[in-house]
């Protein structure tokens, strides 16, 4: 995962400590926390969904657009962009996502499914 | 004391005949936008200046236009030295919409509105009562010193009967009801100043804010006003209106940009119309899309 969305060594130890500590620390490994990938159960479907929305990165690009012009049309937050594209920023999917918010680089295919992956960011775009 | 936006049943009419021109909606727009703006210093109230433009029927291109023509001119708040004359004939303008119904006269609006008058009255007063201070103790047979006091002074007694304005050119002014005051003061149409003077920023910016009226020779008011200001103050604004007509052209295009990023969020959501207005000023600002998202994380964070 951490080739897939081209992560240094020194960005992965921070996020994982950060996670660590704002997540893990005191949560039982058999219930579920509150954030997304919570939870050791989740958390590793999580990171297989993003392994496999990464595998394809044509793909996972124009899915990105999609959601950002989605939530373009659905009417876009400063809250929802502010969140949303931080997350997507950490996928390495920023500048896909931001095209499509701000309808850059002409025409979009339509948002169909939302990958398991980006599940989260839907949720905070409300869609 | 001229009177606040509320309850003013005099001021400046409707155009002839009462129509509603689409150039006195965007002219009140940029009136409250230079007022709201200079009031602050740094910004004009974006929640606010939505709330005029809705009222005058003005969307978000209307604001985007606003900010990018005030923004362009205002040279930091110096409008090219002639400061003092751009605020008045903003207030002149907002007493004038009200007058004509384009902008309420009682509420919320109304009341910011009045406010906004009621402090660059004031302001006017203090300039006032410092020229008369300042010239107290040297100018005793000066008339100089007089007229600045009552020559600005009368500026804001439009409605005071009881003042006889010693300037000849406000006094005519005051008689002159069927007019436009920002065609009588000379600055939002073509014509140059009177003599050979070249046209100063302010004009220029006057002109972009103003300048589709015809054009009208008669700068009684402007001269008159003219007359009322601090050379010193006049010649300070002057150069730093001066050295922000070097400053780079990106600079502008990129705080006209930023200003109108602010504007399209101002209702809290974007919608596909806003990007596309954001699409088409990128390309005339010459704005490429990192540096947009760049100035998009400025802006929202």
């Amino acid at each position: 995962m951490q080739e897939s969305i081209d992560l240094s060594a020194a960005d992965r130890a921070i996020i994982e400590t950060g996670f660590e500590a704002t997540h893990v620390d005191g949560i039982d490994a058999e219930t579920e926390g509150d954030g997304t990938g919570s939870g050791a159960a989740r958390l590793v479907d999580w990171v297989d969904a993003v392994v496999a929305l990464m595998r394809n990165r044509d793909n996972a690009e124009a899915t990105a657009r999609a959601l950002g012009r989605a939530s373009l049309e659905k009417g876009l937050t400063r809250a929802g962009w502010r969140a949303s594209s931080i997350w997507m920023d950490a996928l390495g999917l920023g500048r896909s996502f931001a095209m499509g918010c701000w309808m850059e680089g002409g025409a979009c295919e339509p948002l169909v499914t939302v990958p398991a992956a980006l599940a989260p960011v839907a949720t905070m775009l409300d869609l | 004391m001229r009177t606040a936006f509320k309850n003013d049943d005099e001021g400046w009419p409707a155009r002839p005949g009462g129509e509603r021109f689409m150039g006195d909606v965007t002219k009140t727009l940029n009136a409250v936008m230079i007022l709201s703006w200079e009031a602050d210093g740094m910004a004009y109230d974006e929640t606010f200046i939505a709330e005029v433009a809705d009222l005058l029927g003005l969307g978000v291109e209307g604001i985007g236009r606003a900010v990018e023509e005030v923004e362009s001119k205002r040279d930091n708040g110096t409008w090219g030295g002639r400061r003092r004359t751009v605020l008045e004939q903003a207030m002149e303008r907002l007493e004038s919409a009200g007058v004509a119904g384009l902008l309420p006269t009682e509420g919320p609006v109304a009341d910011r509105l009045d406010g906004l008058l009621k402090r660059f009255a004031h302001d006017a007063e203090d300039d006032a009562l410092s020229a008369f201070i300042d010239d107290d103790d040297e100018a005793d047979d000066s008339d100089s010193g007089d007229e600045a006091v009552t020559g600005t002074a009368d500026l804001f007694t439009f409605d005071d009967a009881s003042v006889d304005p010693i300037d000849d050119g406000i006094e005519e002014a005051d008689d002159t009801d069927d007019v436009d005051p920002f065609e009588e003061l000379g600055v939002g149409a073509g014509p140059p100043p009177r003599g050979d003077e070249p046209r100063s920023a302010a004009d220029d910016a006057l002109d972009a804010l103003l300048g589709d009226y015809d054009d009208d020779e008669d700068t009684t008011i402007t001269n008159a006003l003219d007359d009322t200001a601090d050379p010193a103050t006049e010649t300070a604004e002057n150069e730093a209106g001066l050295s922000s007509e070097t400053a780079a052209p990106v600079q502008t295009s990129e705080a006209v940009y930023t200003m109108l990023l602010r504007t399209v969020w101002v209702d809290g959501i974007l919608d596909p119309a806003e990007v596309q207005l954001l699409t088409r000023k990128r390309q005339e600002l010459d704005i490429t899309f990192e540096r947009h998202l760049e100035l998009v994380r400025e802006v929202v964070g």
